[in-house]
């Protein structure tokens, strides 16, 4: 196990330097001057060159790259060409944002999609697992983009029931999660469904209800602990794509997070902030999937048992 | 079907007509309330984005300006009316070789840390902008000032290296706003989350990302600001912006798209504001390579684009045809004309010129940073389709387009580029200077089109020298009339400012340059 720990912990670090190094390389590949962005268009020549001078951009960039790692490695991330302000408490604030987003929309999306899931499979065929298929089609149809606008209009221009958008109440999460959310819920239980059909016909759970165990024992205990394994995987990807990126909800709802500052920072040429969070987002990434890949060791012991022999 | 059933359908059924209902409420009556302002109530002001930085003196854009101007004060302001106005000076006289300004300073103003506004604070604030390395952005208004000159304590003079009779329309530009010398002293590092202004808001607290809360500075040296408190929240999604005004969670959104202005006019609990505006949206033409080095070829461009249609189908008539190479509310504007419609006429120059149809030209366009850029574009290209040109439509984002457009003349890769251009004081030599000086070709300044023609820089160094807009006026009639005849430029429109409002929201009036000064902004109580 401590084998695989490490190994796993290499290939996390090895996965996030080479993101990094690639977005590096392709920020300063792709045509655009953050100092004239900075600047703007008015901005003279004379300028521009003192400016790129001052923020160390007129130096080769392996000296800029070679200097970024290094700080980095000090946990010193630079300074936002744009703000000024460090790339860390940059970072640290919009992050912070983005994991509660995340984390409540994931909620709602594990929720509702198991239960729905569960309830669909257990009564197939049924019209409840008809209608919540057809709904679950079109919640992963639907962009949350769209669906953010739609959820806006009837909560909170017609009903007035809740605030449109922005933070600072909880009031303010449930738009955004249920919007981030749902094409997650679908997802979970389109997956949760298919993987407990398969179970449900297995002979072991036919055995559990041939001695007389509830049903309520036989679908929770029996089955859905073995269909959870896929179900996990997907959850876990959903969860890594909120953190990485929700980037069309934190727009639509002024949520101040770190996907939207990602796609500011893209646009505005600002290097070392787009290093940074690119540098976060591959860390979470990585570190999501290494904790699915612990968590079915756990689920399933039969994984379990086929590493304990591998090392032994 | 099953009860159960029934009942699902009887709660969509009644939540289908909640919504129906709630959409048909009858329209409130107008509130009994007089038109006198009254103090009191939270305005919450939302733009595109949230401000860059606080520091007056390093801000470049209009969205921080649009925070920082109700915390900082200039000398001199922009009016609504797009003109020079008293700000902290009383008044201002330019010297009549335009080689000096001399300033009457507004005694008894103080900053909010208590610091005294006199002529050493101006000096502590002109010093920083000059000397600050690498250059703050601030620098570029008062480029030309060789010195600045202490008569007495509420008397100042600004001595400039060459003529510039426009200089107070500099000294109104937001970024050369008057930060309390104290602050320049001790607090500069903490500028740009700190301020200490005169201006009638003090900054209250700064969320970045998502609010800007300002509150009424209770000892400001004129009439007050009527309300308690702004709050600028940043949406940079438009229907976020229109979403918030009709929820009544905005008071004031900016840059509503001329799509969405028939919908929020059909919302009673709103009102839509259209404001004029310094900036004209064109197709710059490559002067300097190229077929569009020949004039004949830039009118007949002219010709076969349908201005009018433009303005109409893409900006839902909300804008003005241009009849001028500048903005009608920019002081210098005179009609010249606008370049008709006609397809055959363009083809014939075209001919004349010896341009053989399914000639290839490059048209660059941004997407997404100006108005309907993009579409605006397309619809250009389709045009010039019509006349036979084989257009390749590049688009690109800003950052990409900018660079690509600010090449040297002999690298330059357009034929055509969209672009739009603004005075940032609505001054006149900013305009024409940027736009149509050869000093200012690409990548030095603004004139990316590399236009160049004696006559217009003769014509606008003597206009520099002129001391009032009435001895300028005929110099820049002759400038309209030179660019409109070699046409460095597909001429299309002007754009007008477009503000949803909510109705208690009174005593809103944006300066052309985007400003929107809040301080005679107050709020009806119902």
């Amino acid at each position: 196990m401590t084998a695989y720990f490490i190994r796993r912990s290499a290939t996390l670090i090895a996965v996030s330097l080479t993101a990094v190094t690639i977005v590096f390389l392709l920020m300063r590949l792709i045509p655009g001057d953050p100092v004239q962005i900075y600047l703007g268009p008015d901005a003279s020549l004379e300028e521009i060159e003192q400016a790129r001078e001052h923020l160390g951009l007129h130096r080769p960039i392996y000296w800029q790259y070679f200097r970024f790692m290094v700080n980095a490695t000090r946990g010193d991330l630079g300074r936002s060409i744009i703000s000024r302000r460090p790339v860390s408490s940059e970072i640290a604030r919009t992050f912070k944002n983005t994991l509660v987003l995340a984390a409540t929309a994931i909620a709602v999306a594990v929720l509702s999609g198991v239960v729905t899931g569960v309830l669909a499979a257990v009564k197939h065929h049924s019209p409840f697992d008809l209608a919540s298929m057809v709904v679950a089609v079109l919640g992963i149809a639907t962009p949350p983009f769209f669906l953010g606008l739609l959820l806006m209009y009837v909560f909170s221009i017609t009903l007035r029931w809740l605030p449109s958008s922005g933070t600072g109440s909880l009031a303010h999460i449930v738009l955004p999660s249920v919007a981030l959310g749902t094409p997650s819920v679908a997802v979970i239980a389109r997956q949760t469904r298919s993987a407990m059909l398969e179970i449900l016909f297995c002979d072991y759970v036919r055995t559990a209800r041939a001695k007389g165990l509830p049903e309520r024992v036989v679908i929770f205990k029996h089955a859905l602990r073995n269909a959870l394994i896929p179900v996990v995987t997907v959850i876990g990807l959903r969860f890594a794509y909120m953190v990485a990126g929700a980037v069309f909800t934190e727009t639509v709802f002024r949520w101040p997070g770190m996907g939207r500052m990602l796609v500011d920072s893209v646009r505005e040429r600002d290097y070392p902030l787009v290093q940074g969070i690119v540098l976060v987002a591959a860390v979470c990434f990585a570190a999501i999937n290494m904790v699915i890949d612990i968590f079915y060791v756990w689920l399933d012991p039969r994984i379990r048992a086929r590493s304990a022999r591998a090392e032994g | 079907m099953t009860v159960r059933w029934q009942r699902a359908l009887a709660m969509v059924v009644i939540a289908g007509l909640i919504v129906a209902m709630a959409g048909c409420v009858a329209k409130p009556g107008t509130p009994a309330t007089s038109d006198r302002p009254v103090t009191g109530g939270v305005l919450t002001f939302v733009q595109g984005a949230d401000p860059v930085t606080l520091d007056v003196h390093r801000t470049t854009e209009f969205m921080s300006y649009r925070v920082t101007s109700q915390i900082y004060e200039n000398l001199i302001m922009l009016g609504t009316d797009g003109t020079p106005k008293p700000g902290l000076a009383e008044s201002w006289q330019m010297s009549p070789d335009g080689l000096s300004c001399t300033l009457k300073l507004r005694q008894g103003v103080k900053f909010t840390d208590g610091t005294v506004f006199d002529a050493a604070a101006v000096q502590a604030n002109v010093d920083r902008i000059l000397k600050t390395t690498p250059a703050l952005p601030a620098r570029r208004l008062l480029a030309d000032v060789k010195n600045l000159e202490v008569i007495d304590a509420h008397t100042i003079r600004f001595d400039l290296s060459k003529p510039l009779s426009l200089f107070p329309y500099y000294l109104s530009h937001p970024s050369v706003g008057m930060i309390s010398p104290r602050a320049l002293s001790e607090l500069v590092d903490q500028l740009p989350t700190t301020t200490v202004g005169t201006g009638p808001f003090v900054l209250k607290e700064w969320v970045p990302k998502d609010r800007v809360i300002l509150n009424r500075n209770e000892d400001y040296w004129g009439q007050p600001a009527w309300v308690d408190q702004v709050i600028f929240r940043p949406a940079p999604e438009a229907a976020t912006r229109t979403v918030m005004l009709e929820s009544g969670e905005a008071d004031i959104v900016a840059n509503v798209p001329p799509a969405m202005v028939s919908r929020l006019r059909a919302n009673p609990a709103v009102e839509v504001l259209v404001a004029p505006y310094a900036r004209v949206t064109f197709i710059a033409l490559n002067n300097y390579r190229g077929i569009t080095a020949d004039p004949k070829v830039r009118q007949a461009l002219n010709h076969a684009v349908d201005k009018q249609a433009i303005l109409e189908r893409i900006l839902f008539g909300i804008g003005v045809v241009s009849d001028a190479p500048v903005a009608s509310g920019v002081e210098g504007y005179s009609r010249v004309g606008t370049y008709q419609y006609n397809v055959a006429r363009a083809r014939q120059l075209l001919a004349e010129a010896g341009v053989a149809p399914g000639t290839k030209v490059t048209f660059f366009t941004p997407s997404g940073r100006y108005l309907m850029d993009y579409e605006i574009a397309q619809a250009v290209q389709g045009y010039l389709t019509e006349v036979g040109l084989d257009v390749s439509l590049e688009t690109l984002e800003w950052a990409a387009f900018l660079s690509n457009v600010s090449k040297v003349p002999d690298e330059s890769i357009f034929d055509l580029a969209l672009l739009s251009f603004a005075p940032g004081t609505n001054d006149p030599d900013w305009h024409y200077s940027n736009m149509f000086h050869s000093a200012s070709w690409a990548p030095k300044s603004n004139n990316r089109c590399f236009f160049a023609d004696p006559r217009v820089d003769e014509l606008l160094e003597l206009a520099r020298q002129k001391p009032s807009a009435a001895e300028r006026a005929p110099l820049y009639e002759q400038v309209n009339k030179i660019v409109f005849d070699l046409a460095p430029w597909i001429f299309l429109h002007e754009e007008q400012q477009i503000y949803g409002l909510s109705l208690r929201v009174q005593g809103v009036e944006p300066a052309p340059t985007e400003m929107v000064y809040l301080k005679d902004a107050w709020l009806k109580v119902k």
